[in-house]
């Protein structure tokens, strides 16, 4: 119970879709559901039949504690934001209920509010004001705002003459100087470039240092495993997962579904049964090497099958690809099941969440290729020393290090091993 | 508001000092007309009218000066074709200045009003992405009416003199009918401004709405040319009565307030704070529908 931040109970949210999200958008519908309602008893039916409940939030309870950073992750249309939306009081739950200890502050957006026709100056005191700041807190804050954003030069242009990259940023900083006791924010990595997005990472983390709390929307998975400390997932509005956030970013690798594999309707044809790792399961140390296995099923003859596993780093960039061999097509042709098993020499991939699947294509002469994708697995690969959080790059090879002084003595002495 | 300074905190988590009442999100926790809120969002008010103000004339070559032009010009037609042409009675009064003390009431009002009813989805954005009391957004446009209203007044004073119409103490009257003018366009404002986010037909129905209301309002004639008891009926349309209000304070004019601005007052009360009941009845269902 001590220093609980956020919780929600049985949070629900409904909407109606179709005729927009709460039934009419013209008068003119209005009367005349009126009127087919007066002529039929059955009229209400009718209208839910046009207009389809569904539920954004379905009985969501979830807890914070005070200075975690939590990662709310899922599918588009999961409910993200819709949850982001009611803790920060824009709409009202349909049932249930969320308690926040501690004054909240909302960035749904980067510069909401920002007037192009406004100087840089203006907007500054624009934005402070829609999030929440006071005048004399803006008053006080402004040059540092205004120095973080560097735009000293043009802060008394319009901003409708700013590059994008310049109203960025200095929407960015008014937003980064807003200091609540918890922090609401949605996909806001989604827009910038590379530098954008450290700043925005490295002011989430100074800010869970102060013993604030975070809650953040991303789909950047990466800066999920490298910022947060909680993961919260949501599938269709329900809650999918809430833990660590490694548990959450498992649960999520295998909610998602590579597109490929449900518009694949000869799925019949070829089967790509469940990933096993072995020994230790999916939890690796980074100098082992790992055993992968699984079966395929065709169901029928089909030529030239093709296989291959891909490792993908949380960014979904694909880091590791190995195919049985990777000039020449697979002699998989007649049907059956072959159970299939890949050993990788030891990675030395830095510790983290990777994302293991295998695909595999087919060629029919004068056909469309069949395709087969697995599901995801997520595999932690671990080190006991090494912290995941701090390291750049992909790779920590076991590499020897020789150090010794030149001038000393050879043979003995200052000599250095290093891993 | 409660403000954490970052040097305050650096070291140590922030002290749970008798845990604080948590903010709470539920359905409908959120009721009545709640004028404390209002206050707590007040500079969010200023400056949402303050930008509607400094954008307003942005890229114009004659910026502020529209703010006059408009009532003006209004004026000139009226004077040629009620005054001159279908000679339309006075109360005495020389035309222009007799539809020029009308106008800027009517102005303010009708501007506003347009405004207020627009406002939400206007700031669509801003309902989508923050929490705010919705109805802010109404009240800032109002606001910024009142600034044209400002100007425009400064001409109608100088054309008062030029016509030998002299101030007199009556014209600290001036001041109850500006409130009484903005009360109006807020009250009707809140009505078209909540129906608007679910009804965009409003859009459409303002301009005749402004249009057919300025006809039921003595601003091209005089309220004179209705008796007793109709005219006190007429108070019903508050305007009537705001103007009756203008010409007696600033010219002078015999059709003294009296029964007709009482009734006026009753019906801006009704109009404003069922507006009022409405606007926050409704407003927690602005983020979804807009």
């Amino acid at each position: 119970m001590s220093n609980i931040a956020i919780q929600t109970v049985s949070l629900s949210k409904q909407y109606r879709i179709g005729a927009g999200k709460l039934g009419y958008r013209t008068i003119g519908d209005t009367l005349s559901t009126g009127f087919r309602r007066l002529i039929h008893r059955s009229g209400t039916a009718e209208v839910a039949e046009r207009n389809p409940i569904i539920w954004a939030l379905d009985d969501v309870s979830i807890t914070c504690r005070s200075g975690t950073i939590t990662a709310i992750i899922g599918r588009n249309g999961s409910g993200k934001t819709t949850l982001l939306k009611i803790l920060a009081g824009i709409t009202d739950p349909t049932r249930g209920f969320a308690e926040l200890f501690g004054r909240p502050g909302a960035l749904l957006e980067v510069g909401t509010g920002f007037h192009a026709e406004l100087t840089g100056r203006e907007n500054v005191y624009m934005n402070g004001a829609i999030l929440g700041m006071t005048r004399r807190e803006i008053d006080g804050k402004f040059d540092e705002i205004v120095a973080f954003a560097e735009v000293e030069p043009f802060i008394d242009t319009a901003v409708k003459y700013y590059s994008s990259g310049m109203y960025l940023r200095l929407a960015f900083s008014v937003a980064s100087h807003l200091e609540p006791d918890i922090l609401l924010i949605d996909e806001v990595l989604a827009v910038g470039d590379a530098e954008f997005q450290r700043k925005c990472i490295d002011r989430m983390s100074t800010f869970s240092r102060q013993g604030r709390t975070v809650l953040f929307v991303s789909h950047n998975l990466a800066a999920v495993q490298q910022l947060c400390t909680d993961g919260i997932v949501l599938d269709h509005g329900r809650l999918a997962c809430s833990g660590t956030v490694t548990e959450a970013l498992t649960t999520y690798a295998r909610l998602r579904r590579d597109p490929d594999r449900s518009s694949d309707e000869n799925s019949s044809l070829l089967q790509i049964h469940p990933l096993e790792i072995q020994p230790q399961g999916s939890r690796v140390f980074i100098g082992d090497p790992l055993v992968v296995r699984f079966t395929v099923t065709l169901g029928h003859a089909l030529e030239r099958t093709s296989l291959r596993l891909t490792l993908r780093t949380a960014g979904d960039e694909v880091i590791v690809y190995t195919a049985p061999d990777l000039f020449q097509q697979t002699r998989l042709i007649e049907p059956g099941t072959y159970s299939i098993s890949v050993t990788i020499p030891p990675l030395w991939l830095k510790p983290g969440i990777y994302d293991m699947r295998v695909k595999a294509v087919a060629e029919q002469p004068g056909l469309e290729k069949i395709r087969a994708v697995s599901d995801p697995m997520a595999v932690q690969m671990e080190h006991p020393h090494l912290h995941h959080i701090d390291l750049p790059g992909y790779i920590v090879p076991n590499a020897q290090w020789d150090i010794r002084r030149s001038e000393s003595d050879r043979g003995e002495g200052a000599t250095m091993l290093c891993r | 508001m409660i403000t954490i300074h970052s040097n305050q905190i650096d070291n140590s988590p922030p002290k749970t000092q008798s845990r604080p009442t948590p903010v709470r999100r539920e359905a409908g926790s959120r009721k009545g007309l709640r004028f404390r809120e209002l206050i707590q969002f007040r500079e969010l008010l200023v400056f949402l009218a303050w930008r509607d103000i400094k954008v307003r004339y942005k890229q114009t070559v004659l910026g502020g000066l529209w703010a006059i032009i408009q009532p003006l010009m209004t004026m000139v037609v009226f004077s040629i074709f009620f005054g001159r042409l279908a000679k339309i009675p006075s109360d005495g009064i020389p035309y222009p200045i007799f539809s020029y003390a009308a106008l800027t009431p009517w102005t303010l009002f009708s501007n506003s009003l347009t405004k207020a009813s627009t406002s939400l989805v206007g700031n669509a954005n801003l309902v989508r992405k923050i929490y705010f009391p919705r109805i802010i957004s109404p009240i800032a446009a109002v606001l910024t009416g009142a600034v044209d209203f400002a100007l425009a007044f400064i001409i109608l004073i100088g054309m008062m003199f030029a016509y030998g119409y002299y101030p007199t103490w009556r014209i600290i009257w001036v001041l109850p009918l500006l409130l009484l003018t903005m009360l109006t366009s807020l009250g009707a404002g809140l009505w078209l401004a909540a129906l608007n986010v679910t009804y965009r037909d409003i859009r459409y129905i303002v301009p005749f709405l402004t249009q057919i209301w300025m006809f039921a309002t003595p601003v091209a004639y005089p309220g004179s040319m209705l008796d007793e008891p109709w005219r006190s009926l007429y108070g019903l349309n508050p305007m009537a009565g705001v103007i009756e209000g203008f010409r007696w304070a600033l010219l002078g004019s015999e059709t003294a307030a009296g029964p007709i601005f009482l009734v006026s007052v009753t019906a801006v009360c009704v109009m404003f704070f069922s507006g009022m009941v409405y606007f926050q009845k409704v407003e927690r269902h602005f983020a979804d529908v807009i």
